[in-house]
């Protein structure tokens, strides 16, 4: 639980806080915003292990520069761009090995449930692996921005920012992309 | 212009990534061409159809909390960063000597053959590994026909605080490719170090003149 003074401060004032050393204020940062960091970090590498080391990484990394954060300064952003590059190095590194290929993870979490929720299990596991495949054609930079742009629902500007690149070169990734992700799902659809 | 090449703005398109003057273009060719209308659709339904899949992917993933994990990290440090470091420019400086002398550092007291890897080279996706010999190169003599050629002069860089000056390089020993005849020096190498920060990008060119090189 957060301590008490951190809960209603508005984003800046928990930044400046965290700026001057407030565990509790950087706790909330932290709170606040590791499920978008760990979702990305995941559609980035397709495995719960790596995906868990990257985030825990950006943060660490965030911590570590807070002192060149503006309180105004869109963290969402600078985390984007973290979490893209820490993917973007596992990626590859995983091309330098292929072994360590997607996790078993792919498969549905167990556990008790009623008939309903093992359905959903199922369904979810299966959506990993047909989007494991689909994505899995595609280069690490086009396959990133599919992620950020289709997936996390950024706009071109700030997918290219968490990219490094201009708008331009986005675009490019994108078009590329998704004819890629067409022929390969042409080719599910044409499958028995 | 034929379809093919339309193909990448119908791409575009669909996601709505198209300024508007161009939007109304291909909407108008959309118009006529039924193959590249039958494209557009299928790239709208595929963008649609990747949304549902991210979701449903999500459904149950049990990626968790990494917040103890991140603050049992933190406690156990030093102070952070923000404490020390008051100016983004005095942070940029000061990463920038600490990644050269780190440099430097390694590739001077280690006594390897290997520099340490860097950064990516963005055009090529591939790590680029410099190797840059801080010792006399081990050609016996009787090899080489030659006495050992004199050891470089290689500054020390005894401590992170002590930024070292320069790194001799020695002349290629005999036999290397370098020396063959008409071999033109190698093109200047463009190493790029990425810090912890991903707003501070260090770039080194490095001059391979077989002369003494200044850090």
């Amino acid at each position: 639980m957060l301590a008490p003074n951190v809960d209603h401060l508005d984003a800046s004032d928990v930044i400046r806080l965290a700026k001057a050393g407030d565990e509790a204020a950087f706790g909330r940062l932290v709170a606040e915003h590791e499920t978008f960091v760990l979702r990305t970090a995941w559609r980035l590498v397709g495995n719960t292990e790596d995906a868990r080391d990257i985030a825990q990484e950006a943060f660490l990394r965030l911590y570590r520069h807070l002192g060149a954060v503006r309180p105004d300064r869109d963290l969402r952003a600078w985390l984007y761009r973290v979490t893209v590059n820490l993917g973007l190095t596992v990626l590859r590194r995983r091309r330098r090995k292929p072994e360590a290929q997607l996790e078993a993870g792919l498969a549905a979490a167990e556990g008790p449930g009623d008939r309903l929720d093992q359905e959903r299990r199922s369904d979810a596991a299966d959506a990993r692996r047909v989007l494991a495949v689909v994505l899995d054609g595609l280069s690490d930079k086009e396959r990133a921005a599919v992620v950020l742009r289709d997936l996390e629902g950024l706009d071109v500007g700030e997918v290219a920012a968490a990219l490094g690149c201009r708008r331009g070169t986005v675009r490019a990734h994108l078009s590329r992309a998704r004819l890629k992700l067409r022929e390969a799902l042409a080719s599910r659809e044409g499958s028995p | 212009m034929k379809c093919s090449h339309r193909q990448r703005m119908i791409a575009l398109y669909a996601g709505g990534e198209l300024t508007p003057g161009r939007a109304r273009r291909v909407e108008m060719h959309l118009r006529e061409c039924a193959s590249c209308r039958a494209l557009a659709d299928d790239l709208a339904a595929d963008r649609a159809a990747l949304e549902r899949l991210g979701a449903r992917a999500s459904h149950d993933l049990e990626l968790g909390s990494i917040r103890a994990a991140v603050m049992a990290d933190v406690t156990t440090r030093q102070p952070a960063a923000g404490k020390l470091v008051r100016s983004p420019r005095l942070a940029l400086a000061a990463a920038a000597v600490a990644a050269a002398v780190a440099l430097v550092a390694f590739v001077a007291t280690h006594g390897e053959r290997r520099a340490p890897r860097v950064a990516d080279d963005p055009a090529s996706g591939d790590i680029r590994v410099i190797e840059i010999p801080p010792e006399v190169p081990e050609v016996a003599p009787e090899q080489s026909g030659e006495a050992a050629p004199e050891a470089p002069a290689v500054a020390e860089a005894a401590a992170e605080h002590q930024p070292p000056t320069r790194i001799a390089r020695t002349d290629p020993p005999a036999g290397h490719p370098d020396t063959a005849p008409g071999r033109v020096p190698e093109e200047p190498m463009l190493i790029k170090i990425l810090t912890d920060d991903p707003d501070v990008v260090i770039y080194w060119i490095v001059e391979l003149k077989g002369e003494e090189e200044h850090v």
